[in-house]
């Protein structure tokens, strides 16, 4: 099992790069790399031999998403509300339409801040992380049609997001 | 299926699962088929997968400077609160790592009398190298040498550094990072305000101000100097 020492010596830049994604700022970020190796030095979660960093982004991304449960115990967030974004149907492009879509990363991830929580994380896990449909279920503790279901509205409301005017 | 039917909302999840390469064999075939047929179906692959190609060059980003070795010099990565008044100014948890990083950086005493304060090095707040805090050192050879300590950073090589002098006081700034943290050092009239903060602003620092003064009644005019610093520093 590694030790959060090692963790932070090896695989710190990946880990912060995974909790910023979620995140979408340092301040948060930092907050949760912390709990991330709190939970891994007091042995709060086991290891299986394989990907370490499939490892630590699962670590990563529940860590994320009970902070993101702790807060919602204030008063909800309708934007951020994962229920009322299922109940719309995602949008899709016209045969003729040739959409550009924004790249640069300061925009990117000030849209995937814009993501209802539970979509970001599918969707950071998927796309940013690698991650495999599987594992992705395994982490956030849902189906894989949930996650598939999950990764396709948040890269349709990121593509409403960043399509460039043509 | 034509090629003049609006793109069904199960199609396009297909399509995008599709993309990832998840989906079995049977949902591969209709997902080609669809591809191959639907001029709808193919725009809306290109752009989920333009998508994708976003995501995928976001590319890591760094911790701040120093972040993963304080924690390994401190032994934990559990913050520890060391600062009062940060903890009321702010009560967000983050705001505790700061106090833990104070700890591990200078045995640093937010906030009390001049006489019991002990400042970080003012080129460990330069480099970012201490979090949050706010202090004061009020008056006599401490607070000369820690302006004369901050006159010696080459703040303007610093990422986004400066020195000026704003409002009759003497400022050295790091505005670091791409979010909105903020190392400055003030010096005027023998009075030495150090921040190494996000988003301190001025009420709390003239508060701490009045605290100092109350603590040391020996400098009733500090309270109204330190205002006129955080006037310096945040104009209006």
């Amino acid at each position: 099992v590694p030790t959060w020492e090692d963790v932070a010596r090896t695989h710190g830049r990946f880990l912060y790069t995974v909790a910023y994604r979620l995140c979408g700022n340092h301040d948060d970020a930092q907050d949760l790399v912390q709990e991330v190796l709190v939970r891994v030095q007091r042995g709060l979660v086991t290891y299986q031999p394989g990907s370490l960093e499939g490892w630590l982004s699962r670590i990563t991304t529940n860590a994320f998403l009970d902070e993101v449960r702790r807060r919602k115990r204030r008063p909800a967030d309708l934007l951020h509300d994962t229920d009322a974004w299922d109940r719309i149907a995602p949008s899709t492009v016209a045969a003729d339409e040739q959409l550009a879509i924004d790249q640069l990363p300061a925009h990117v991830q000030e849209a995937v801040r814009g993501l209802p929580d539970d979509y970001r994380a599918a969707v950071v896990l998927c796309d940013v992380v690698g991650l495999p449909y599987e594992e992705i279920a395994d982490s956030l503790g849902v189906p894989v049609g949930t996650v598939r279901s999950r990764i396709h509205r948040g890269r349709a409301r990121l593509r409403d997001v960043l399509v460039e005017p043509g | 299926m034509t090629a003049t039917d609006p793109l069904d909302p199960r199609v396009a999840e297909l399509l995008s699962a599709y993309l990832d390469g998840a989906v079995t064999e049977e949902e591969r075939e209709v997902a080609a088929a669809w591809l191959e047929r639907s001029p709808e179906a193919r725009a809306e692959y290109e752009s989920l997968a333009s998508v994708k190609a976003a995501l995928g060059g976001l590319g890591e980003v760094d911790p701040p400077f120093g972040f993963y070795d304080r924690m390994l010099r401190q032994g934990t990565p559990t913050p520890e609160v060391t600062s009062a008044v940060t903890r009321s100014k702010r009560g967000r948890r983050w705001v505790l790592a700061g106090g833990a990083v104070i700890a591990a950086a200078a045995a640093f005493v937010v906030v009390a009398g001049p006489s019991e304060t002990v400042t970080p090095p003012v080129s460990q707040v330069a480099a970012g190298e201490v979090g949050t805090v706010l202090a004061l050192q009020a008056g006599g050879p401490e607070a000369r040498a820690l302006s004369q300590e901050a006159d010696a950073v080459r703040w303007d090589e610093l990422p986004d550094g400066r020195r000026s002098t704003e409002g009759g006081a003497e400022t050295w700034t790091d505005l670091t990072t791409e979010g909105d943290e903020e190392h400055v050092v003030v010096y005027e009239e023998g009075v030495v305000v150090t921040l190494a903060a996000e988003d301190v602003d001025a009420e709390d620092l003239i508060a701490a101000g009045r605290q100092v003064a109350e603590d040391e009644a020996a400098d009733p005019g500090l309270s109204d100097r330190v205002e006129d610093l955080a006037e310096a520093i945040w104009p209006g």
